[in-house]
């Protein structure tokens, strides 16, 4: 019996790793990747010419302002008060679109400084998607569109994943 | 039952854990949410949600064992039976 189950874990363990072992290979690489977004995302990012820093006080109309231009801004109102990555003081917010399905690459983003008047100058950003890309690319293997149907694939490999080690440990330690 | 012979089964194997191991992580979950420690409830409702997976993959990791597919079927469901009763009597 001891051996009949060994051996059955040996093939759990080649044919999960034969239909996941490369779709894995995708999301751990490129989740790994991920881990460092929002510095990937800034070193690639142009800096925006002639942003002049915000001072906390203004912060408040500054807000208003953008509401009152773009109501839907919402709850995605940023202001940077840390000054770990060199964006002290820099008030931005993005627009998402409701039916875009959690699809971040379709945002668009804006950042606010003051003019010469010190009113709101709201200007839209294009910064780099490399690091979304590379996020989104780990949620759905690699197939081409973020949809929830991709993500569902995804799901499945991380399933067989969860066999694939179960029966990898079964089979190191000789448990059965 | 006991000194059956090994048998690979593996459609009734991989099903009763896919199914039966979905279904009693459910259950369990179930449970978890009736019995569990008082805590905040939102954290109790992450707890019992995220709970579901585990269990299922653990069943579905550990379902190769059973001597046969049919002995996975009949352990499962049995199990699943149980959790459910107590599950709908308590509550």
């Amino acid at each position: 019996m001891r051996k009949t189950t060994l051996e059955t874990y040996k093939t759990v363990h080649t044919w999960t790793g034969i239909v996941a072992g490369l779709a894995l290979f995708i999301a751990f690489f490129a989740g790994a990747l991920t881990i460092f977004k929002d510095a990937l995302k800034h070193w690639a990012t142009p800096p925006v010419e002639q942003q002049t820093e915000i001072h906390f006080q203004q912060v408040p109309g500054f807000i208003a302002e953008i509401l009152k231009q773009y109501p839907k801004a919402g709850r995605d109102i940023y202001f940077e008060v840390s000054d770990l990555q060199n964006r002290k003081g820099e008030l931005s917010f993005q627009l998402v679109d409701p039916a875009s399905d959690h699809d971040v690459l379709s945002n668009k983003h804006y950042t606010v400084s003051a003019d010469d008047q010190g009113n709101a100058l709201i200007q839209q950003v294009y910064p780099s998607q490399i690091s979304e890309f590379i996020d989104v690319l780990h949620r759905v293997v690699g197939l081409p569109l973020d949809i929830d149907e991709f993500r569902w694939i995804m799901g499945v490999i991380a399933l067989l994943y969860a066999l694939a080690l179960v029966s990898g440990v079964i089979i190191f330690f000789r448990i059965c | 039952m006991d000194n059956q012979q090994f048998r690979s089964d593996w459609w009734l194997k991989s099903s009763a854990g896919l199914i039966l191991g979905l279904i009693l992580g459910f259950g369990l979950s179930g449970l978890f949410m009736l019995w569990g420690p008082e805590v905040i409830t939102s954290v109790k409702v992450q707890f019992t949600m995220w709970l579901v997976a585990p269990v299922w993959l653990l069943v579905l990791a550990f379902v190769f064992m059973f001597r046969t597919g049919l002995q996975a079927w009949l352990w499962l469901g049995g199990a699943n039976l149980v959790v459910f009763l107590v599950f709908f009597i308590v509550s």
